[in-house]
């Protein structure tokens, strides 16, 4: 399983926008169902209540992760601190404590950042899921055959899979 | 589930805003992930079964 980043708010500002924004345009209900999805499924919904940040420094220092071996660890602390602890991750200082919390160098971290060292690799992939024709995220491509879009049940998946093993194009890997 | 440019870009084309919800689609076969077409591209892995592309907000 590998997960790739995608930029999907490009257009914001550098430190993002007013989530009340964001709430004027998707409603309150959409957010409440939102909370609720997370809760059910044994997390905290607490992203940060002022602000929707810009997501791209975390993208590409997520980049500099996967080179050091530490994705995973760096993915799932910035899922995390968004999600659930109301961390404002377009903020650099706030990025660089975290990204060092599980192993990166916060030099490092500042200076590819500042040198854009992971720019063109996110671009790529973002260009690359949009000419798969996604839009919508989370974006999943099972067996490199199959594209489902958006957070979807598991009878869709299980579609999926069911689908896959019948075109005899699902070859499980052990990661 | 988050679409981009959503609720914006929605809006500007006056469309409703709500959140996306799709079914399964197959992939064209022209675009198949890891076919030439996108050899040298991230999803170049043929060891990976699974992709999952995502932002974090």
């Amino acid at each position: 399983m590998e997960w790739l980043p995608f930029d999907l708010h490009p257009e914001y500002p550098p430190e993002g926008i007013p989530r009340a924004e964001l709430q004027a345009l998707y409603g309150k209900g959409f957010h409440d169902s939102v909370r609720e999805l997370v809760e059910q499924a044994g997390f905290t919904y607490n992203p940060p209540p002022d602000v929707v940040p810009n997501s791209r420094r975390a993208l590409e220092a997520t980049e500099l992760a996967r080179d050091e071996g530490l994705h995973q660890p760096v993915h799932d602390r910035l899922m995390q601190a968004y999600w659930s602890e109301a961390r404002d991750i377009g903020d650099e200082a706030t990025l660089l404590d975290l990204v060092a919390e599980v192993g990166l160098d916060r030099d490092n971290v500042r200076a590819a950042l500042a040198d854009r060292r992971y720019a063109e690799r996110v671009d790529a992939s973002t260009r690359e899921a949009n000419e798969l024709g996604v839009h919508a995220i989370p974006a999943f491509v099972l067996g490199r055959r199959l594209v489902v879009l958006g957070a979807q049940p598991h009878e869709v998946f299980q579609q999926a899979f069911t689908q896959l093993e019948e075109e005899n194009q699902w070859q499980p890997s052990s990661s | 589930m988050w679409e981009a440019n959503g609720p914006h870009e929605a809006s500007r084309q006056g469309r409703a805003v709500r959140p996306s919800c799709f079914a399964v689609s197959a992939v064209g076969p022209a675009r198949r992930v890891g076919d030439p077409a996108s050899a040298g591209t991230m999803t170049d892995m043929a060891d990976h079964s699974v992709l999952i592309w995502s932002d974090y907000i």
